[in-house]
């Protein structure tokens, strides 16, 4: 099988990739060599359709351990679907996901499936909290169910994983009665409580106004550097991608292409042009 | 739906056999999942209160007013063989061993049945189950279970509200609008109920019934589309399914138990 579609930079720069990267720097994350990151999900060759509409026709790419990797696309490009098969919800019909090229996710078992999603963490675009209960009985309940902390140690946990997003006096108030930025935010903390080694997010910045969007942004930046997770983020908002993003994935055509930032800031292909129509930094 | 009648009819025939499996396989699963675990008590005594909070006012009243008209068509029909005495025991039986469990399960299902299905088929929409999955915890056993079975333990302490509310109803027909008596009324009553026969009977229609009821909602709300649609249709034929199914039912348990 292939392995994934890596965007090449123009000609001229391509010799000199990384060291031309280092201008970077200044935005607050270390220059990286894709080529010596380790992988942590590989992504080869996956088809997969909806009743008879082919979504992906061969998707394969890689997402890094402990970095924030970005999945880029237009609106239906299947953005929410790929996460939704690095969480097994979704099994692609062919191809292979494959977790530090030991654990095959196409093949699980029941059983092994809710094993490794005691691993990960997913924030779902609407926050997917359950509405019936408090906030903090939604955040306590990965700890209630696979722990068995003392109601006091929970809360303890709870409070700190609050106090990370930057979430106060919220305990007993109801999912509906927070906003979209806090409600974000909840989701990312009920992701994040039982420390997964990794998170997916679905669309964390959609419908949030700029300066909301840029603290949520942060806290993400923040959660990378601090817990050493590998994030994996749906994403249409293209300034913040390119100021977070350590690796891209960019969703065109049921395929996908993958590159760090900078390759993605030079690249003349014409599917990535027309992707950015103009809007690259 | 298109095509003809005949088309049609086939269509529903497939669609129901299709339904009947997949329900089969549905119930298995959350009868798996209900006992595998220590009982998640919270949970089922807010479903339990839920339901009972949607339905006992509807329940109480719908009762009463039954028990009024059975009294009075009662006493017209025994009035006219001058076995007006009998009138508590016409008003018990048929409360006891028909309308009770299937008036109730009727309200029930239009009530309970309906909100039910319309949670759990918006928890679909809304990406809830999908999230308590990604928790590693079960939906059919965190969410579906204990609403499936508050749903079975309410259906008998309503129905029994519902007779109790409608033998007072018919007493109040017996002692205030004709001027019968009381002690008479009891008396009738007291002497033609049988506990095996007709008490239990009606126990076991009413478990029964919430048992339908129970399982129809939950897996209308669980297979719903992931849509506003998806939920309203889930709604509707879950009062239209479990409503007929309580009438099927009922007939084939009371051919073949004399229930
Ligand atoms: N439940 C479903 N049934 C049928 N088709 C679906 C379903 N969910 C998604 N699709 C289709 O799959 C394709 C990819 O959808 P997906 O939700 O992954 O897109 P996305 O990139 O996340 O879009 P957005 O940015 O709007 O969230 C779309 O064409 C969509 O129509
Ligand atoms: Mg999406």
């Amino acid at each position: 099988m292939l392995g994934p579609a890596v965007v090449r930079g123009a000609p001229s720069q391509e010799q000199e990739g990384d060291r031309g990267m280092e201008p970077t720097r200044a935005e607050g994350h270390a220059a990286l060599d894709i080529a010596r990151d380790p992988v942590h999900v590989a992504i080869r060759g996956v088809r997969f359709s909806r009743g008879n509409r082919l979504i992906f026709r061969d998707v394969s790419c890689d997402f890094l351990r402990d970095r924030i990797n970005v999945i880029l696309g237009g609106s239906g490009s299947g953005k929410t679907t790929l996460l939704r098969m690095l969480g097994c919800l979704l099994r692609p019909a062919e191809g292979s996901i494959c977790l530090d090229g030991a654990l095959e996710l196409t093949g699980l078992r029941l059983a092994e499936v809710r094993a490794y999603r005691r691993r990960v963490g997913m924030m779902f675009q609407g926050g997917a909290l359950l509405d019936s209960m408090t906030v903090y009985d939604n955040v306590a309940l990965p700890l209630r169910e696979h722990s068995k902390l003392s109601e006091a140690e929970i809360r303890r946990e709870v409070h700190e994983v609050f106090r990370s997003v930057e979430l106060k006096d919220v305990d007993g108030l109801l999912p509906a009665e927070l906003s979209g930025g806090m409600r974000k935010r909840a989701a990312l903390a009920r992701a994040l409580i039982l420390a997964p080694d990794l998170l997916l997010c679905d669309e964390p910045f959609s419908g949030l106004d700029p300066a909301t969007l840029r603290v949520v942004e942060a806290m993400l930046v923040d959660v990378s550097r601090t817990r050493g997770v590998t994030m994996v983020i749906a994403s249409h908002d293209v300034p913040s991608t390119f100021r977070m993003a350590h690796h891209m994935v960019l969703m065109v055509d049921g395929e996908a292409i993958s590159g760090g930032p900078e390759v993605f800031r030079a690249s003349r292909d014409p599917r990535v042009e027309a992707f950015f129509a103009g809007s690259r930094p | 739906m298109s095509g003809n009648p005949v088309e049609r009819l086939g269509r529903g025939t497939t669609d129901l056999v299709v339904d009947l499996g997949g329900l089969a396989r549905f119930a298995g699963r959350v009868v798996v999942a209900g006992s595998g675990r220590p009982w998640r008590l919270r949970r089922l005594l807010d479903e339990v209160f839920g339901i009972g909070v949607l339905s006992i006012s509807i329940i109480g009243l719908s009762g009463l007013v039954v028990g009024l008209v059975l009294g009075l068509q009662g006493y017209n029909t025994l009035v006219r063989f001058g076995a007006e005495n009998s009138l508590g025991a016409v008003v018990g039986l048929t409360l006891i061993r028909e309308l009770g469990p299937v008036l109730t399960a009727l309200l029930v299902a239009g009530r309970a049945g309906s909100a039910i299905a319309a949670e759990i088929g918006s928890m679909v929409v809304t990406e809830q189950l999908d999230g308590l999955r990604m928790m590693s915890v079960d939906p059919e056993d965190f969410v579906v279970a204990p609403k499936a079975m508050a749903m079975v333990i309410s259906m008998p302490l309503l129905s029994a509200l519902f007779i109790t509310l409608g033998l007072f109803g018919g007493m109040v027909v017996a002692v205030g609008i004709v001027g019968g008596d009381a002690g008479i009324y009891l008396t009738s009553l007291e002497s033609s109920v049988e506990f095996r026969e007709d008490v239990l009977g009606s126990l076991v229609k009413a478990l029964v019934f919430g048992v339908l009821v129970a399982l129809i909602a939950t897996w209308r709300g669980y297979t719903a589309e992931p849509n506003a649609a998806g939920v309203s249709a889930a709604t509707t034929s879950t009062v239209v399914a479990s409503s007929v199914s309580v009438l099927i039912f009922d007939f084939f348990i009371t051919a073949l138990w004399r229930v």
